[in-house]
């Protein structure tokens, strides 16, 4: 993680949480493994986040520097390398090429928030989970500049 | 200000902010954007933007008309023809050495921006960028996508890389890549299913090792009042549904989604996300309409932008709000005044000073999309409200005392009551005509006052406060 934090500092001159202007966004580029989440790159730009389509995969929750929850959302994990493609062309009738890769690297887009600290990543659990069954942590990204 | 100059504009500025992390790409000789399709500016959009992958200096022409076909193509299909006027549409165009992509079974290897190759993974049709298995390198693929994004068009929503060769193929996922093969519109379709709004494969497959979680147009669920989308089930129709010509036309709960022949169900027995060839079904037309107003809203803008006015004194104040349209009528719009419903149906609202109260004013307006392609909205995407304040004070009272006369020939006014923005006081000699005597500031109580010396004949006195 002490890689990734020094990346963040390096790349983002205001990372998300030092500026309180709501007409920004910081563009998260992460690596994604199967026990992990880490920060290659932050880069903040002016206009908006658009909210993303709910996606199982990875979850996410956004904290305050004293542990509160700002947000939630979820991300598709990029590992799983999926087409849908025809059985035979013109057919229409599909099936799935697929790969699972053993590191992808996706983007995050969020607003800029000031009261965000951190990013905490998980795997996103079985919709048959037990409600009770904590789910997998796969990393925890700063969201402050040092 | 026009579209094609905002973007280079913007382009501009970030260049400036990100120079430093982009030097492979920031400087062109001419920005290799162009827009295809203009619509608004690009935070009250959806953005698809196109890339070119294949194509050589000379063919980038060539690659403009295909993201202009290919936008058409994605926006000719419902729920999107309806709302084409919510998209804007971008091609940027980089040029390759040479033209097509890689079909390493073949031995064929072609020298393009992004090393595209068909074959990944030991799939014939799955078309992808590095990093990939052939060539582990983010920054040789992906990592120029981002670049460019991040240089161009950082508010980017759906990204498609076009790539210049007509063999099948295609990949979803965030960056998706279509071939020229006839039938990549609709592999892109049903991809933009997959990135936009969520939506599971509804086909049989199996995908071992996938999450087994539920999409919004999947489910395990087979009691008729959990199914999620049952808003669109007609009472008479079984659940589960058997598939048949009597249940073609019918939602149901169809069984056969998520990459599983049996305990998963769709809602209808064909639909685009389980066949090319035919509409998305009823319930993944909704959820594309809800992805389309979870990005921008049903209000994009207000005046004023202050929800909160206080005014000393009742005036006329105007409200408006800003609004995407349908292609084929405007959203529903609904005015609220101290908790009445107007009448008034348009983005524009005048209130006249002689309707606002002394007090609190509350003036709402309520945005809504009523189409008739969503039924279940609860996170209420296809509704947005606005509220604005008006507080009025309490309007000025004085009271002008007999006046008395002193012996120099000045008068002493006694003033009481209340003037939040000051107030004069006028003499007249024929009570048609009035002429300042003493002007004062903000009052509430009383205040004595004396004025210079009078001009003679004067027969009458009054206050009036300063508005
Ligand atoms: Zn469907």
């Amino acid at each position: 993680m002490a890689m990734s934090l020094a990346l963040l500092a390096s790349a983002v001159s205001t990372a998300l949480g030092a500026s309180g202007d709501t007409n920004r966004f910081v563009a998260l580029q992460l690596k994604v493994t199967a026990t992990e989440v880490t920060l290659m790159q932050a880069l903040q730009f002016p206009g908006k986040a658009k909210p993303e389509p709910k996606r199982q995969g990875l979850d996410y929750v956004i904290l305050t520097a004293e542990g509160t929850v700002v947000s939630r959302g979820s991300i598709e994990n990029p590992r799983f390398e999926r087409a849908c493609t025809e059985e035979q062309p013109g057919s229409g009738i599909l099936t799935q090429s697929t790969s699972t890769l053993e590191e992808a690297i996706t983007v995050l887009r969020l607003p800029v928030d000031p009261t965000a600290d951190s990013i905490e990543f998980f795997k996103s659990p079985d919709s048959g989970a037990s409600p009770t069954q904590a789910p997998q942590f796969l990393g925890k990204v700063s969201l402050k500049t040092p | 200000m026009h579209a094609r100059e905002s973007i280079t504009a913007f382009g501009t500025k970030l260049l400036l902010a990100v120079a430093l992390l982009l030097s492979p790409v920031c400087s062109w000789a001419q920005p290799p954007i162009s827009t295809v399709l203009s619509n608004g500016p690009t935070g009250k959009r959806i953005n698809i933007v196109f890339l070119s992958e294949g194509y050589t200096a000379d063919e980038l022409e060539q690659f403009r008309r295909d993201a202009t076909n290919t936008a058409n193509s994605l926006l000719t299909v419902a729920p999107f023809d309806g709302y084409r006027g919510y998209f804007n549409a971008y091609a940027i165009a980089v040029a390759s050495v040479e033209s097509g992509s890689d079909h390493p079974s073949t031995g064929i290897a072609r020298n393009t921006y992004f090393k595209s190759t068909y074959e990944s993974y030991g799939t014939a049709q799955l078309l992808t960028i590095p990093p990939n298995n052939r060539d582990s390198s983010y920054a040789n693929g992906q990592g120029k996508v981002t670049a460019l994004l991040n240089q161009f068009m950082p508010e980017w929503d759906v990204v498609v890389l076009v790539v210049n060769d007509t063999e099948y193929g295609g990949a979803g996922g965030q960056f998706m890549t279509v071939s020229k093969h006839a039938s990549a519109p609709e592999i892109a379709r049903h991809e933009l299913g997959h990135s936009f709004a969520g939506l599971g494969d509804e086909y049989s497959t199996p995908y071992p090792g996938y999450p087994n979680s539920e999409e919004p147009n999947t489910t395990r669920e087979t009691n008729r009042n959990a199914v999620k989308w049952k808003a669109w089930i007609d009472p008479e129709t079984p659940v589960p549904t058997p598939a048949g010509s009597t249940t073609a036309a019918s939602v149901g709960l169809f069984e056969g989604a998520h990459y599983n022949a049996t305990g998963w169900y769709r809602p209808k027995n064909s639909c685009k996300m389980r066949t090319l060839g035919t509409t998305y079904c009823e319930v993944c037309q909704e959820t594309l309409v809800k992805s389309i107003y979870s990005r921008i809203g049903t209000i994009q803008g207000q005046a004023p932008t202050s929800l909160l006015a206080n005014l000393v004194a009742a005036s006329s104040r105007s409200f408006q709000v800003e609004t995407p349209a349908p292609q084929d009528r405007s959203l529903k719009v609904r005015w609220t005044f101290n908790g009445t419903q107007l009448t008034n149906t348009t983005t524009n609202l005048l209130i006249g000073a002689a309707q606002l109260a002394v007090g609190t004013n509350t003036i709402r307006v309520d945005v809504t999309d009523d189409t008739t392609m969503v039924r279940s909205d609860p996170s209420d995407y296809l509704h947005d409200s606005q509220t604005w304040k008006v507080v009025v004070a309490p309007g000025a009272q004085l009271r002008l005392l007999a006046p008395t006369l002193l012996g120099d020939g000045r008068m002493v006014f006694n003033v009481s009551g209340r003037a939040p923005s000051g107030f004069q006081i006028q003499a007249s000699a024929n009570f048609a005509t009035w002429t300042n005597l003493v002007s004062s500031g903000p009052l509430d109580g009383s205040i004595t006052l004396t004025n210079p010396l009078l001009p003679g004949s004067l027969v009458g006195f009054r206050t009036i406060a300063t508005q």
